[in-house]
């Protein structure tokens, strides 16, 4: 059973989702905005200077991003499953 | 006999108030909140900590990262609206949640206050539209130089119609909030993103990294004011009040919530250094997300009118949140015997807190009046909200550890991670929170740097505590009630209520399964055992 993008310390499953929602279309938007931003934010700081403040913020971008697709994909898993159960 | 009534009104009180909010309409709501944070905080945090200004921002983020664990911790477990005050009090007792709740008080007011002179200042963004110039109503009095009238007039015009709306009960609703937070999350986002698509320039960002990093002072001022683009957590349990299953919509929307705020503090402050110098947001400390929106290649002649439209009507609301937290606060305080009845009047046909409403109102308009007399009226005001906010955090912090070892069987949906083990000499076992301690590390420190680097609010803030003080032992002892003590309440039956109607009937049951366990293990019969 995929788990919960949240992991285990929220403990309480919710219902897995029945449609495709804005919440959704936001959590992909976020992901595919966040990573590409990361990845130029690091490598256009860091061609002219390491600096705190670039690999802070574009690890935080790609990890944010990542972070934001997995929660989308995981919804898809859910219902994906829940889906499966109905048709059972 | 009148601690059940109360029990029952109070119960009452809060099925009326629970609507259905979604874990997106928690999530758009807490960020109609907190995401308007980043309209004042932009220019403040910049000008103050120049070149270093991301770094303040992530150092601030970080321990706003813990503090938003806490409270997602707390909120779910204790889904009440009264928010630090209510933890305190559980936690700590009767003083300790008198203090909290005037922390919290103070920064309301501030809310209303900053907010409001913030939002009248992205309205001002459109004046040269108008052909018309700020600078022009500036005027001076005796000592006190560059005094605008007519930005002064705006805010105390809305402060006064904000009182008029709430007098008369009129509130937005969760689905404005919820528009209005996906509204400004979209623009907030694209703003980032095209920013650093169109216009970003990493060389300024470094340049102004290496050569107009502050010096540590000016840093740890910048630092400190950083944490008020995070505050605003309180709606985290005001949300919890209004959510059904708040134990578990909150941690899911909480969380997402601290995250998205957290990278856009980050976003905005490495955006904005890379487009223009430290030097022009501290110029345009009033409308700052517009300024730096309107230089945006093709896209700025739209997207900073936009930005300054949103940003009047996202702080407005913002300024709102600051007299319902107010009214609603101070309301809890009085139900709790902290503070007179008096505040408790309801207006005999609106049925709304009009005392407390208007009585606020009138601080937040001699504040705003106060800190338009200073050299930099927002920066005066971000001032007293850093105090106001690090102080309640601490207390935040610190009922969230005592009550792991005074409560260890209200159940908790979620719990802050890191933590140990301990068992206790009884048998029970208690989870000692690492990161609260951190927490409450990390958020001690900014209080201290508010207590060193802020001038007005060093003075200001403890005066208003001890004012405050003042009028709570006045009042207890007229009461015949403890001062340093506290009035004996029954913490179970009302969490009881509590969670039923937020119809967490599962959590009811695992938490008076606790009890009973609990009371067989002391040898006595449990009230809440089914034979009883």
């Amino acid at each position: 059973m995929p788990q919960h993008p949240f992991g285990k310390a929220q403990g309480r499953p919710l219902p897995p989702p029945e449609q495709f929602t804005a919440a959704d279309i936001i959590h992909i938007g976020l992901g595919l905005t966040m990573i590409p931003l990361g990845v130029a934010i690091l490598v256009r700081t860091l061609s002219i200077a390491v600096t705190v403040t670039g690999v802070l913020v574009g690890g935080a971008f790609i990890a944010f991003g990542a972070h934001r697709l997995w929660i989308a994909w995981s919804r898809y898993r859910l219902y994906r499953q829940g889906k499966r159960e109905k048709a059972r | 006999m009148s601690k059940n009534h109360n029990s029952t009104f109070d119960t009452a009180e809060r099925v009326e108030l629970r609507r259905d909010v979604t874990i997106w309409g928690s999530y758009t709501w807490g960020y109609a909140d907190v995401g308007a944070d980043i309209y004042v905080a932009l220019g403040l945090v910049i000008g103050a900590a120049q070149g270093g200004a991301p770094l303040a921002f992530a150092l601030a983020g970080l321990v706003y990262i813990m503090i938003g664990l806490a409270f997602t911790e707390l909120a779910s477990s204790y889904p009440v609206a009264g928010g630090g005050h209510y933890y305190s009090l559980r936690g700590l007792g009767d003083f300790a949640g008198f203090l909290a709740g005037v922390a919290l008080l103070l920064d309301y007011t501030i809310d209303i206050a900053l907010f409001a002179t913030a939002s009248t200042g992205y309205i001002n963004f459109f004046l040269p539209y108008l052909g018309i110039r700020l600078q022009d109503f500036a005027v001076a009095f005796g000592p006190f130089q560059n005094i605008n009238l007519l930005w002064l007039g705006e805010t105390m015009a809305m402060i006064t119609f904000l009182r008029w709306l709430n007098v008369r009960g009129i509130r937005e609703s969760s689905r404005v909030n919820e528009v209005l937070g996906l509204v400004d999350l979209i623009m907030e986002m694209s703003v980032v993103a095209f920013g650093f698509v169109l216009a970003w320039r990493p060389e300024l960002l470094v340049q102004q990294w290496t050569l107009e990093f502050p010096m540590p002072r000016q840093f740890m001022y910048g630092f400190s004011l950083a944490i008020i683009s995070f505050v605003g957590l309180e709606s985290i349990s005001q949300a919890a009040q209004e959510t059904r299953r708040p134990a578990t919509v909150i941690p899911r929307t909480s969380i997402a919530l601290i995250f998205t705020v957290f990278i856009l503090a980050l976003g905005f402050s490495t955006v904005g250094l890379g487009i223009l110098p430290w030097q022009e947001f501290r110029a345009h400390e009033a409308d700052p997300v517009a300024y730096l929106a309107s230089h945006i290649p093709y896209l700025g002649v739209v997207a900073g009118p936009f930005a300054a439209f949103l940003g009047a009507t996202i702080l407005f609301i913002s300024s709102n949140t600051g007299v319902m937290g107010d009214s609603r606060l101070i309301f809890s305080m009085s139900h709790f015997r902290l503070v007179s009845r008096w505040f408790r009047h309801v207006h005999p046909k609106h049925r709304t807190p009009s005392n407390a409403i208007v009585g606020f109102g009138w601080v937040g308009i001699v504040l705003t009046i106060i800190a338009f007399l200073t050299p930099r009226v927002l920066d005066t005001l971000a001032n007293l909200y850093a105090f106001g906010a690090t102080f309640g955090y601490m207390l935040v912090f610190t009922s969230l550890i005592r009550l792991r070892f005074s409560d260890p069987y209200t159940p908790r949906p979620y719990k802050v991670p890191l933590n140990i083990k301990w068992k206790r000499k009884d048998g029970s076992a208690v989870e000692v929170p690492v990161l609260g301690f951190l927490g409450l590390l990390g958020v001690s420190s900014i209080f201290l740097t508010v207590i060193i680097t802020h001038e007005i609010g060093r003075i200001v803030g403890p005066a208003w505590i001890l004012i405050c003080l003042l009028y709570y032992v006045i009042f207890r002892r007229r009461s015949g009630l403890p001062v340093l003590g506290s009035v004996s309440h029954d913490w179970e039956q009302e969490q009881i209520d509590v969670l039923t109607s937020a119809e967490e009937f599962d959590l009811v049951e695992e938490y008076k399964q606790a009890l009973i366990h609990r009371d067989r293990a002391r040898g006595i019969k449990s009230r809440w055992s089914e034979e009883s």
